[in-house]
């Protein structure tokens, strides 16, 4: 969680970490990344932890909230 | 083709009203696309819009009201119902360049590019180049043949649909479009339900690899939308291609074709939009959008009936 946050923040999508909780909303009327930004995430995830994902299999159901983002990535680091 | 694709083209009916309606009215021009020198497309295609916006008049007031909207305070352009007249006009003309791009010999026509120089700077970064197209009538295959016609090797990003139907007919009449422009396309990236990321990436992977991407600046897909005003109205746009700008350090370079006469036509290729790139990321998102809606402003105005509202 603390990792989706920094990284929403190197990429100025928020100004501050403290704005953002398991509960925030990474589309439409929380932060309401676009695909582009929704990628550059998933790319950022795929270097920092050494991931690969396949965009076919990504729901946007793991991009509904930063905690349910991060779960996903726990779930993917724990699969690899 | 995947069980989830399988299960899509199950449930695609077959055949629309709207695709049948398109399909006799294709096949009505393509007598006339064929044989009929495009010198002489001019006037008829006037007639014809005459006579459909007089037909059809329910849907021609919205237009008309649209085009009073935002043409309105325009020094020197025509009335709105001209503007509407016009356009309607310029629609059937580019149906019938399609039909004869279909003809051996294909379509022909002088078309020149202004403003390379800003392509061959941006690929000179070696960080990719957008070329964002404003949605003129000739945006799609004059742009593309013309950026083709200059050497240039481009990769689209496209609808599934092409703005069109989506039943199985629908994406039969829609080869009529795809296969002139896919002549003078290095590739095709094609975007449909559900694979948005998937597409995105392999825009983002094109560019990494400095190439040249163009996305016409239609109002209707985008999961982020930003409106900025424009002459007398508003126009709402996706974010996509400025987004994918600042991701990447891509150039983004506003590009507008525009008509002169039935075989002369220009594609202009503006200079670089820039953002601050300190600020915000949607704030420079935003400013991007908005900035490109100004550099279309003029030649809409000048050229009210090949702007192709929606």
């Amino acid at each position: 969680m603390a990792w989706v946050a920094d990284e929403l923040r190197a990429l100025r999508l928020i100004t501050s970490v403290e704005l953002v909780d398991e509960s925030t909303g990474l589309l439409g009327r929380g932060i309401g990344l676009d695909s582009m930004e929704v990628l550059q995430l998933v790319v950022a995830a795929e270097e920092e932890f050494d991931l690969t994902v396949d965009e076919s299999q990504l729901k946007p159901e793991y991009f509904r909230t930063v905690g349910a983002f991060a779960t996903f990535l726990q779930e993917r680091m724990a699969a690899s | 083709m995947t069980g989830q694709d399988a299960e899509a083209e199950h449930g695609r009916a077959l055949v629309s009203r709207q695709d049948v309606a398109l399909a006799i009215w294709l096949g009505l021009l393509l007598p006339l696309s064929w044989l009929v020198p495009p010198r002489l497309w001019t006037p008829i295609c006037s007639a014809i819009s005459r006579a459909v916006v007089r037909l059809n008049r329910r849907a021609s007031e919205a237009r008309v009201e649209n085009a009073r909207h935002i043409f309105g305070d325009c020094d020197d352009v025509p009335t709105p119902r001209e503007i509407v007249v016009r356009s309607s006009a310029g629609r059937v003309e580019r149906q019938l360049q399609y039909l004869r791009e279909l003809r051996p010999g294909g379509w022909n026509a002088h078309i020149e590019l202004t403003g390379g120089e800003h392509i061959d700077w941006a690929l000179a970064q070696e960080a990719g180049c957008i070329i964002w197209v404003g949605p003129t009538l000739a945006g799609y295959l004059v742009t593309k043949k013309g950026l083709y016609g200059a050497g240039y090797r481009v990769t689209h990003l496209s609808r599934m649909d092409h703005g069109g139907s989506e039943s199985l007919l629908g994406r039969q009449l829609n080869t009529i479009r795809v296969r002139p422009e896919a002549r003078y396309l290095a590739e095709r990236v094609v975007m449909g339900d559900g694979d948005e990321l998937r597409r995105t990436r392999d825009l983002y992977d094109r560019l990494r690899a400095n190439a040249l991407v163009s996305i016409t600046a239609v109002n209707r897909f985008g999961a982020r939308m930003v409106t900025s005003s424009f002459l007398g109205g508003e126009w709402r746009l996706p974010t996509g291609a400025a987004s994918l700008s600042l991701a990447t350090g891509a150039t983004l370079l506003p590009t507008i074709a525009v008509r002169h006469s039935y075989d002369h036509f220009e594609v202009i290729v503006e200079p670089p939009l820039t953002a601050d790139p300190s600020s915000d990321r949607h704030a420079a998102v935003d400013e991007l959008v908005h900035r490109y809606v100004k550099r279309m402003e003029p030649y809409a105005a000048v050229h009210p009936e090949q702007y192709d509202e929606r």
